[in-house]
């Protein structure tokens, strides 16, 4: 009976799936509505693959858009009223915003006729700059800002997957942690004036700053809880009381309005072969690549990454061997706030530092850590990379807004089909 | 300085009352009646409560707006609840056998899927997608599926009743009734049901999942049947809040409202009959009472804008939501009128 009730769930599963993507295949946009569009050009030359931001007089997103072949971008619009318009980028080598000009906007809309909006580039030198690149170029330049989302993810993941191993904890503050790093580097960044070479230290400053997070969080919180014999499943709604605390505070703190780094405003492209991406984004993806490859060397080849391992295996079997457990853990938290701080930092730097940072990355983070199997490193690493990945490249054929669907989608499945995630082992299974 | 001086105590009052037995108030309840059968009784992790207030409001929009079976406000209201059945029965089929927080992490995934789905931009013509139902045009219009139950079938006559604080008028009167006599209903209903061999089945659930099993009780099934009932009680929360705000927008069913619910009913007390309406009361009160508190400390100056500004205050209230969770898991999570026996945690 349980093999035929299996059968018939996915294939309800299956059937609302079908349901509710058919009107989104069916359904054309209607042509009267209110929106606000236009052309991203330099000259006569239309720049494609550029996000646009649109959002309302509240800083609630109203939505993205991504140019298309012809550099057109359309976004719908409920209503008159005020709206910020935000050039996101990537702009293409040799474009950049004008002297004197902004990559954002206010728009006033007071009559019910779509709003059209230009930015204002500029191209050096007068030889033309773009011809419009063959869709192979365009994908493949997709794919790799995909591996930069997804190194990033796997950065941010790897904490919550450590301290879920060692503790049992599925914290849903860890996104706020993120979203800490980020801002603490604004901070930073923008009270000792560190910017453009010096900016690294910025970015070492905000990884200690979220390790003393890290370190703060076992120490005043969840390591007492623990103590007291509380179980995983109370700590984790704990968990979600915290990241409340944190986002509001941070909301408070910080403001509503989202902000970019001084250091890297948006810039123009450098390419390398057929890969054209803001200079940053090869910054971005170096020192997240040999971030991870530092993580795994510590994993697997130093004292404590080996602790850290026996205790998430098994924590009395860890103990009895002479381990330090508690020990252990704390520099779990340590390293996983760490290394969230440094993703949240590097998420900030390719688009904006806003509150909600958190808030938008958390599914992102648990679908990574539940496809790659909860409490092992490297299987966040792979998760992070592969949801990432997946998101951010299905949008050369979807809509901006339904990326994060793919990843949600990925976890259902992967919850249902193989709870234990990827490199997971089937015991942890309930 | 004298802060008493300062401080209008009939307005903290009033105000913090208001709310507490407002039509908010009663849509939380509801949905805590909901995930109180659930949690409290079976056991359920349940994180996507969301999931079902967004399918009982937009599910009855859509039918309204669509005209679809002719059209009518109780075929639409009909329509929300059967949406809530289908997401009940899709999150429920496969995901009831998997260990608590895997459930919990599915919940809150189905849970924003559906919402994102909703706020699509290629549903345009039929969720509205990020502006919602009925359209903007048509809200400036004054144009709603609300108005057939708030103006049409409005018993009440035009005007204003009670007084101070609490002086409301027939439109908010009369959903405000309504709401509450949901939640009566509800409440009614799951009394009855835990008085039943049914709920005896459901509490050994929650107790010793095996146990059950072994006396040849079919446990998934009964967990199915848990999460529907709820599900649609839960789903009448969300249909009431459209009545109230006269439309449907995704911006109201973000995975914070699921919290808040916990909040509610965590504070009332899981497994208690009188938790989610203790619980929803208690709650709106101390959160507009520590709004309005704030409000005119800062307004009269005793609280220096460096540490917070008077449009930060509303963000004040998710800080409170945040540190009552916490609080009470820690110290309390009996809540205020459960039993601490009943009110275990350690769900499987």
């Amino acid at each position: 009976m349980g093999k035929r009730l299996q059968v018939t769930s996915s294939f309800i599963f299956l059937v609302l799936g079908l349901l509710l993507c058919l009107p989104i295949v069916a359904n054309a946009q209607s042509d009267d509505e209110l929106t606000i569009r236009g052309t991203v050009r330099v000259g006569r030359d239309v720049i494609s693959d550029v996000q646009v931001l649109v959002t309302d007089a509240q800083n609630t997103e109203i939505g993205t858009a991504t140019t298309e072949e012809d550099g057109k971008w359309e976004i719908p619009i409920p209503g008159l009223g005020d709206y910020t318009v935000t050039l996101l980028g990537p702009l293409p080598e040799g474009v950049s915003i004008k002297e004197g000009a902004s990559d954002q906007f206010i728009v006033t809309v007071d009559e019910y006729r779509s709003k059209a909006v230009g930015f204002q580039l500029t191209g050096e030198d007068k030889k033309p700059i773009l011809e419009i690149r063959p869709t192979w170029e365009r994908l493949l330049n997709r794919m790799v800002s995909g591996l930069r989302v997804g190194l990033l993810v796997a950065l941010a993941s790897i904490g919550l997957s450590l301290i879920f191993g060692v503790t049992g904890l599925v914290n849903f503050a860890h996104s706020e942690m993120v979203a800490f790093g980020a801002v603490i580097a604004l901070l930073l960044e923008s009270t000792t004036g560190l910017t453009g070479a010096l900016f690294p230290i910025v970015i070492l400053l905000a990884v200690i700053a979220g390790g003393g997070l890290g370190y703060g969080l076992e120490k005043g919180i969840f390591g007492p809880l623990r103590r007291r014999k509380m179980t995983n499943i109370s700590l984790m709604v704990v968990s979600i009381g915290l990241a409340f605390l944190m986002r509001y505070l941070i909301l408070i703190y910080h403001g509503a309005e989202p902000e970019t780094f001084e250091s890297f405003r948006i810039q123009g492209g450098v390419s390398l072969g057929p890969i054209e991406l803001p200079a940053k984004d090869y910054f971005i993806i170096a020192i997240a690549f040999f971030t991870l490859l530092l993580v795994g060397i510590l994993l697997q080849r130093t004292k404590l990454g080996t602790s850290m391992r026996a205790v998430s295996d098994n924590p009395a079997l860890a103990e009895s061997s002479g381990i330090d457990v508690n020990r252990t853990i704390m520099w779990v938290w340590i390293l996983g706030s760490a290394l969230a701080s440094l993703g949240g930092t590097m998420i900030g730097l390719t688009q904006v530092v806003e509150w909600q940072m958190g808030e938008k990355i958390l599914l992102l983070i648990f679908a990574a850590v539940t496809l790659g199997g909860l409490g092992t490193a490297f299987g966040a690493m792979v998760g992070g990379l592969a949801i990432g990945f997946a998101s951010e490249t299905s949008t050369f054929w979807l809509d901006n807004d339904l990326k994060f669907l793919i990843a949600l989608a990925v976890m259902i499945v992967i919850l249902l089909v193989r709870p234990q995630g990827i490199l997971g082992v089937r015991e942890r299974m309930g | 300085m004298n802060l008493f001086a300062e401080i209008d105590v009939s307005k903290l009052f009033g105000l913090a009352l208001r709310t507490s037995i407002s039509v908010q108030a009663s849509t939380f309840a509801l949905a805590a009646v909901g995930l109180n059968l659930h949690y409290g009784y079976t056991g359920l992790l349940n994180f996507g409560v969301v999931a079902f207030m967004a399918a009982g409001a937009y599910g009855m929009a859509i039918f309204f707006t669509q005209g679809l079976l002719g059209g009518s406000i109780l075929i639409a209201i009909a329509g929300g609840l059967a949406f809530a059945v289908v997401i009940a029965l899709s999150i429920g089929l496969p995901s009831l056998r998997l260990r608590a927080d895997y459930l919990a992490l599915t919940t809150i995934a189905i849970a924003e899927v559906l919402r994102i789905s909703f706020r699509s931009q290629r549903l345009l013509d039929i969720t509205g997608g990020p502006f919602g139902l009925p359209s903007i045009e048509d809200r400036n219009a004054n144009v709603s599926f609300a108005d057939v139950i708030t103006v049409d079938w409005n018993p009440i006559g035009k005007g204003s009743y009670g007084g101070w604080f609490l002086e409301f008028d027939e439109k908010t009167l009369w959903v405000m009734i309504l709401g509450w006599s949901l939640v009566s209903l509800a409440t009614l209903l799951i009394w009855g049901l835990m008085r039943s061999p049914w709920g005896r089945v459901i509490k050994a659930i929650r107790e010793d999942e095996d146990a059950a099993r072994a006396l040849g009780k079919n446990v998934f099934s009964y967990k199915l049947q848990s999460l529907i009932i709820g599900g649609v009680i839960a789903s009448l929360a969300g249909i009431v809040r459209a009545f109230d705000m006269g439309f449907v927008e995704t911006q109201q069913f973000r995975p914070q409202t699921t919290f808040f619910i916990w909040t509610v009913l965590i504070l009332g007390g899981a497994a208690s009959i009188w938790g989610p309406i203790i619980g929803s009361m208690t709650f709106w009160f101390i959160i507009i009472f520590s709004e309005e508190l704030l409000r005119q400390m800062v307004d009269s100056g005793w609280i220096p804008e460096a540490i917070l500004q008077s449009n930060d205050i509303a963000s004040v209230r998710m800080i409170l939501m945040g540190i009552m969770l916490g609080v009470l898991m820690i110290w309390r999570p009996q809540g205020l009128v459960g039993k601490k026996e009943e009110a275990q945690i350690d769900v499987r």
